[in-house]
């Protein structure tokens, strides 16, 4: 610094002096100014809305800071890390989205040995299947484990395998989908919280879950041995129907029948009693009369039209009897 | 005037240069570190307080490690279980650098902790593997995973490691066993099937039967319900006659009797010889007489 610049002189030497100012003044100038750009861009920062804030001093965690703008000891002091605590990360596990084809269609392939699981009665399944989650702890995510994203990925894969290995293949193919999601995100959880990795599970979900391609037909075999099975069910019940409504009518039928009988029964009754009732009144006037007209009156009809011999008792019957039905005119 | 901007100047100078130059006496830790120092090669310190510390320059070595849990994953490997079926297992471990002192001597570097694992964690697999049959490995969920973690435990810090957890992400059968397992779950599904359709047979059976039974038992009701009420309506008319008919029972027998004459003695079935002593031809006889 013998020839230092005259700081005296400076504003009216400016103009005349600046071709003497020596190149080692020039870097220090550049040098402080790119310190002062430093310092300045370094001391604030902006945390978005769905973010969270860590601020580390000289490495060491200090605090953590929610959505705005902050002010920090500038670089290298204070230096902060972003992470999104409300977004809902999206981990796919047996498929990955490639992306979009030129019609729009989501693009997807297979990844056979994540899908490839067992059940408890042995038979192989493909699973497809999504976990959400989201940061719970910022600092837990980013100090404790390493590649997180990977290892939740790996545990979701892990825990999927084991409540699989616990279920039969029907449960897991139909009825059960609902319990094994649940039970998946609970297990994922508590690994994770077992290392401490600052997240929450917040949704597992099944997508396609299905028996290998070798077997898919004898599956659907199955399926339609069901709507069989169905369809027999429903004739019985349509025969039930059929054969019940019928047999109420017959019953119906018979008992109508019988009171019509009672009633036919008891008007013929009602009608013989008038009659005698009739016959009766006039028998009670003269007892041998009308006796004997009624004797009269009903051999009439009873002997008008037959074949009959009238024979004195002395006659021998045998001769009739001989001769059969062959008439003997006495 | 002059002497403060020189201070100044000066000051600024060697804070510059302590900044850039920090490196020499001062190191960093991150959070998620710890690092060991030594000096010409000996161990004199092991630091896992985050944040700034101290060393001489020149001669002190900072080996920094990290503090997470880290990850070590294999290629899905082949095992034999104890019915001497081949299965074929594929897991991951999580473990920390738990003694970075004693991993920089024995093992230094994460490609190093992965040959050891790799050794470890294999046999020890390997040999709970062969503990337990196929099926009990499939369906073995945590145990396996657990008795290898205890394997661990004992055998890892010695290089300055700690298991955390060791997982399955696959046990699987084997290429050359899957199309058997394919052949037993297509057999498996069409004996379901069968099954299915029995069931649906049986059952149709039944309600065809149910509905059978139903039947009969409301048709004989409706008989049994239909004879009664014929016997009332018969037994309502007897008693109607009988009540007529006591009035003057001797009336009331002759018109049966009569009436069931006319009703047996037919135009087309009877010839009839009447005696001319009967009642009817008495007179007849009486004049023949006179």
């Amino acid at each position: 610094m013998e020839d230092r610049f005259d700081w005296e002189k400076f504003p009216e030497d400016q103009v005349r002096r600046l071709g003497k100012v020596k190149p080692s003044s020039i870097i220090i100038g550049i040098f402080i100014g790119i310190i002062i750009i430093i310092i300045l861009s370094s001391s604030f920062y902006t945390v978005n809305t769905d973010e969270a804030g860590v601020v580390k001093t000289f490495g060491a965690f200090s605090r953590i800071t929610g959505p705005g703008i902050h002010t920090k000891w500038f670089w290298p002091i204070q230096t902060v890390e972003k992470v999104s605590v409300e977004k809902v990360n999206r981990i796919e596990i047996g498929f990955r989205t490639v992306g979009k084809d030129n019609a729009g269609n989501i693009i997807y392939s297979d990844i056979p040995e994540e899908k490839t699981m067992v059940t408890r009665d042995e038979n192989i399944v493909e699973v497809e299947f999504i976990v959400q989650y989201i940061v719970r702890d910022p600092s837990a995510y980013l100090f404790n484990v390493d590649n997180p994203i990977e290892t939740i990925r790996k545990t979701s894969w892990s825990a999927m395998r084991t409540v699989i290995a616990g279920n039969t293949v029907d449960d897991v193919l139909t009825i059960g989908k609902e319990a094994i999601q649940n039970q998946t995100k609970d297990l994922i959880q508590s690994v994770l919280d077992r290392y401490n990795c600052g997240v929450r599970v917040v949704a597992v979900q099944l997508q396609d879950v299905d028996p290998p391609a070798q077997v898919k037909s004898a599956f659907d075999e199955v399926q339609k041995a069901k709507e069989k099975m169905d369809q027999l069910v429903n004739e019985g019940k349509r025969y039930y129907n059929q054969v019940v409504l019928e047999a109420q009518g017959e019953a119906y039928k018979i008992l109508k029948e019988a009171e019509a009988y009672k009633i036919q029964k008891i008007n013929l009754a009602k009608g013989e009693v008038s009659r005698f009732e009739e016959v009766y009144r006039q028998y009670v006037k003269e007892k041998n009369i009308a006796k004997k007209q009624i004797y009269l009156d009903r051999m009439r009809s009873i002997l008008a039209g037959i074949n009959k011999y009238i024979v004195d008792p002395s006659v021998n019957l045998n001769i009739f009897l001989q001769e059969g039905k062959t008439k003997v005119i006495k | 005037m002059k002497t403060i901007n020189r201070i100044e100047f000066t000051i600024f100078i060697v804070l510059l240069a302590l900044i850039i130059f920090r490196g020499l006496f001062l190191y960093q830790l991150d959070q998620t570190e710890q690092a060991v120092i030594t000096r010409f090669g000996r161990i004199i310190k092991v630091d896992k307080t985050p944040g700034l510390g101290f060393k001489a320059p020149f001669i002190d070595t900072v080996n920094k490690f990290s503090k997470k849990i880290l990850e070590y994953d294999t290629n899905p490997q082949v095992a034999v279980t104890k019915d001497k079926k081949t299965i074929i297992v594929d897991y991951y471990a999580k473990y920390r650098i738990e003694a970075p002192d004693k991993f920089l001597q024995r093992v230094r570097t994460q490609q190093g902790a992965n040959t050891i694992l790799d050794d470890v964690v294999y046999s020890a697999m390997r040999k709970e593997v062969g503990k337990y049959t196929l099926s009990q490995i499939i369906m073995g969920r945590e145990e396996i995973p657990n008795l290898v973690i205890n394997d661990l435990k004992a055998l890892l810090p010695e290089y300055g490691l700690e298991i955390v957890d060791v997982r399955f992400k696959t046990t699987n059968f084997p290429q050359e066993v899957q199309a058997s397992v394919f052949e037993r779950m297509k057999a498996e599904r069409l004996q379901m099937a069968q099954k299915y359709i029995s069931e649906g047979e049986k059952e149709k059976i039944a309600i065809m039967a149910d509905a059978d039974k139903i039947k009969a038992e409301l048709i004989s009701k409706a008989n049994m319900e239909s004879q009664k009420i014929k016997g009332e309506g018969e037994s309502i008319a007897v008693s109607l006659i009988q009540n007529a008919y006591a009035k003057a029972p001797e009336l009331a027998f002759m018109i049966k009797y009569l009436e069931t004459y006319g009703e047996i003695i037919k135009k087309e079935d009877t010839n009839i010889i009447i005696s001319t002593k009967s009642d009817i031809f008495k007179i007849l006889q009486d004049m023949e007489i006179r």
